[in-house]
Order: structure tokens, then sequence, then C-alpha cells
């Protein structure tokens, strides 16, 4: 109630039709809640689906959705711009479920490093493999996984981040990345052979 | 086009995820109007705080009167 005195309506019914980015700027120049729900709408359930993915319990993902976006709201005045606004958010939300997970002590998995080492430079390697993995073989096989292995997986497939997009929100050089990438690539076929019994078709 | 299955079972867990998008929309309102309200406060009470304390620290006791001599000459 309080809330929608303090904010009347948007009277503008275009306000729906702009970008993100003009969303942050009205919010933060009126404080009107409106704006940043039109941001709440566009994004609550992508963050939702990275945070149950990742937490793997429902009540803890809408949790999680809810302070994510307390955090973006408390963040928004830092947002340069620099990335596309979608990056920014996903970036919150991965870091976000990443250090929850290590709070909880949940994830017990540790770096695997009895992998080859790596010697190809093809980034789309095990790409269609993996991409045609039955939905619920894909859910099952994303739940063995370690937080971080899991998020950069999601990042590349989910999201359609870029290696250079991938670097900046996780700090990390190109190569770093790309090494990531391809151990979780493995560690997911490794996954799917252990469980399924069987290879990737 | 490429199969992604990936985009597919984001998708599905969007659509199993219920009503809890509304719930979870009132609580963040519920933040935002939180924040709203201490903004507010600080907003109107922070600069008499800093009043308080120099009101304690002492600085009323300088007589009214030396004030405004003090402000003619």
């Amino acid at each position: 109630m309080i809330i929608n005195l303090l904010n009347p309506t948007i009277v503008s019914s275009s306000y729906k039709t702009m970008s993100d980015e003009e969303a942050v700027e009205q919010y933060l120049r009126t404080q009107n809640v409106n704006y940043f729900n039109l941001i709440y709408d566009r994004y609550t359930n992508k963050v939702y689906a990275k945070c149950i993915s990742m937490l793997k319990d429902n009540e803890a993902a809408e949790d999680a959705t809810q302070e994510i976006f307390v955090k973006i709201l408390l963040s928004l005045s830092r947002f340069t711009g620099k990335s596309k606004f979608s990056t920014w958010i996903y970036s919150i939300t991965y870091n976000y479920c990443i250090d929850m997970i290590r709070r909880e002590k949940k994830d017990m998995e540790v770096a695997v490093n009895d992998f080859s080492r790596i010697d190809t430079e093809d980034d789309n390697l095990h790409d269609a493999e993996i991409l045609e993995t039955n939905i619920s073989r894909l859910r099952v096989i994303l739940n063995h996984m370690s937080a971080e292995d899991k998020s950069i997986l999601m990042m590349k497939y989910q999201d359609d981040l870029s290696i250079r997009e991938i670097c900046d929100m996780l700090n990390k050089t190109e190569s770093a990345i790309k090494m990531k990438i391809l151990r979780a690539k493995e560690k997911f076929l490794k996954i799917y052979r252990e469980i399924y019994n069987e290879q990737v078709s | 086009m490429a199969v992604n299955n990936f985009k597919e079972l984001e998708d599905k867990i969007i659509s199993e995820r219920g009503s809890g998008d509304e719930e979870t929309k009132k609580k963040v309102n519920a933040n935002i109007g939180f924040f709203g309200f201490i903004s507010t406060l600080l907003e109107l009470y922070l600069p008499k705080v800093g009043e308080v304390l120099k009101s304690m620290a002492g600085e009323n006791e300088v007589p009214k009167k030396n004030n405004n001599q003090s402000e003619k000459e």
C-alpha cells in the first residue's frame, strides 16, 4: 500500500518496451518501483531457473531469487553498462549461488585433476553430444556436477555467453576459461557414462 | 536449428515454477518499501542527529547574545 502511494503507476504505456538500461536509469532517477518491477518481471524466471539448477531445492531457489533481486536493487547504481545488463544479472546470480553452496558446504566435490592434458583448440568439442542429452538425463547429470562446472556450462549453453563475457564475469584469462569449459564438458561426459553406463549418443 | 536441451531444460523448470514468482515479487517489493522507509528516515533525521551531537558537545553553551554581537562586528 505504502509502496503504491509512494510510487504512482507509470502513466506512459510505452514503459514496458523500454530497454533494461533505460529502466535502470529511470528507477535510479525516480525511485519508482514500477521500473524495478519491469526488470523483475523480465528476469525472475531466468534467475529462478539458475537458482534451482544450482541449489537443487525449490524453497531455497525462491529464497535465493528474492535475495538476488534485493542484491540487484542495492547494486543498481554500480551497473556501469560495461557488459549487457542480462550478463550482469546472471553474474550476480551465479556468484550468489556458488557462495551459498560453499557456505553451506553442500558442495563436497573437489576439483578433478584426473583429466588428460588439454591438447585441443576446438572450443566446440563435445558440444553436440552435450546439447542433445535428453532433458531428464541432463537434469540428473547437472545435479551431480560441482557448482563451478555446472555454472560454466550453463553460462555457455543456456545463456549463450561468449568466452570473453565469461572471462569478464569470472575475472579470469581466456585460456583459463577455455580450460575450465573443457574440463566441465569432460566431467559432464564422465558422469553421463558412470550413471547411464553408455556413451552419449 | 540445432538442438539445445539446456534451453529446453530451463523452459521446463520455468513452467514448473507455479505461483512462487508472485510471492517472491511481493517479498522483493516489501524489501524495496523497507529500504525506502529507512532512507526517508535517514534523510529526515540524519541532519538533526548532527545537530544533537553538536549541542551535546556543548556548542549551545555559547550565549546567543555574544553570537549576535560577533555577527554585528
